[in-house]
């Protein structure tokens, strides 16, 4: 086998298919400057890994937004049937009427009925997003005077201890 | 299905609580990445809980729900970038020296993280993904969006840098 070279990393961590780590292993069996290389390669490795994994200084805090409840739904499918028998109606009206004026401020309304109930649609989940960001952040409040309690009881703990040790 | 494809179809479903479970389990790993990244453990902290947020409203965009982890490393990649973008010309900041285990001293592990440090940051995050987080070199290049010879270069180029500073 040639040199591991490029080959190294992949070596060392154990990513060379079956075959190619047994050759590899073989090499370095006979190979001085490939093993010198390994070495230099694991010695930087395990420096590295001399530094601890940290702990997070606090939980990540995540609080669902609320789900929408079935009243709202009822409420904006009530809006659309509305609106749509209102439609409905104009049309039957616009047809047995057959003045053009009619036809047209109905279809306005129509279009602005239909743009009321996305803009509502679209007010609906945004309240939705601001509830979930409200217990997002109630949620963390709470985490951090919890924290901030249990700091204070451990500083206390450890005053005690220590003007008793004196 | 890993652990995590079962939570991720359970969120999806509607549990939202149920991401909870993802947040304990990568929480940790994932901070610890950023960390090491921008070397400022309170803003690590914070884009740490950024990185949950936006997994959590784009999880519905993840294709392959095996691949979750690969996928939020990604996010905090880019929040580290682009934070690194923004701290640009600020000094590195040292990590307390007392924190941590205590089977290294303090001094050594102060000189590694000054060391990481002084890498430009894609090979910096080569180096942690690789012998702090231990992915695959296939995850790695999924996260940095490179090919996975261009990965092995930068692990090589930061180690070498590191080879020459820490002596």
């Amino acid at each position: 086998m040639a040199h591991l070279a490029d080959k190294l990393a992949d070596f060392f961590y154990e990513e060379l298919p079956s075959a190619e780590m047994s050759e590899a292993r073989r090499h370095l069996e006979t190979c001085k400057e490939c093993r010198f290389e390994v070495e230099q390669f694991e010695r930087i490795h395990l420096t590295l890994r001399t530094v601890p994994e940290l702990d997070p200084p606090r939980r990540v805090v995540f609080a669902p937004p609320e789900r929408r409840s079935w009243l709202s739904w009822f409420e904006w499918r009530s809006a659309a049937a509305a609106s749509a028998f209102a439609a409905l109606l104009a049309g039957i009206v616009i047809g047995f009427s057959h003045v053009d004026y009619n036809r047209i401020v109905s279809e306005v309304h129509q279009a602005d009925r239909a743009w009321l109930a996305v803009e509502l649609n679209k007010r609906d989940e945004e309240i939705q997003r601001l509830r979930g960001e409200l217990a997002y952040y109630e949620n963390f409040q709470r985490t951090v005077m919890r924290e901030t309690l249990e700091n204070g009881s451990a500083i206390q703990l450890l005053a005690q201890r220590t003007i008793s040790r004196r | 299905m890993t652990e995590d494809s079962k939570v991720i179809e359970r969120v999806l479903d509607g549990d939202s609580e149920a991401f909870n479970l993802l947040i304990r389990q990568w929480e940790r790993p994932i901070y610890n990445f950023i960390v090491r990244m921008i070397g400022d453990r309170n803003e690590a902290m914070d884009l740490s809980q950024d990185c949950f947020m936006k997994a959590y409203r784009e999880l519905h965009t993840l294709k392959d729900h095996h691949r979750f982890s690969s996928w939020l490393y990604r996010i905090a990649h880019n929040a580290c970038l682009s934070q690194i973008r923004k701290n640009h010309g600020k000094t590195w900041v040292e990590l307390d020296p007392e924190l941590g285990a205590a089977e290294s001293r303090p001094e050594d592990r102060l000189a590694v993280e000054k060391a990481l440090g002084q890498l430009p940051p894609d090979q910096r995050e080569a180096v942690i993904l690789k012998v702090f987080q231990s992915l695959k070199f296939e995850e790695i290049a999924a996260i940095q969006d490179a090919p996975i010879s261009t990965v092995k270069s930068r692990l090589y180029m930061g180690f070498e840098k590191l080879r020459a500073i820490l002596g």
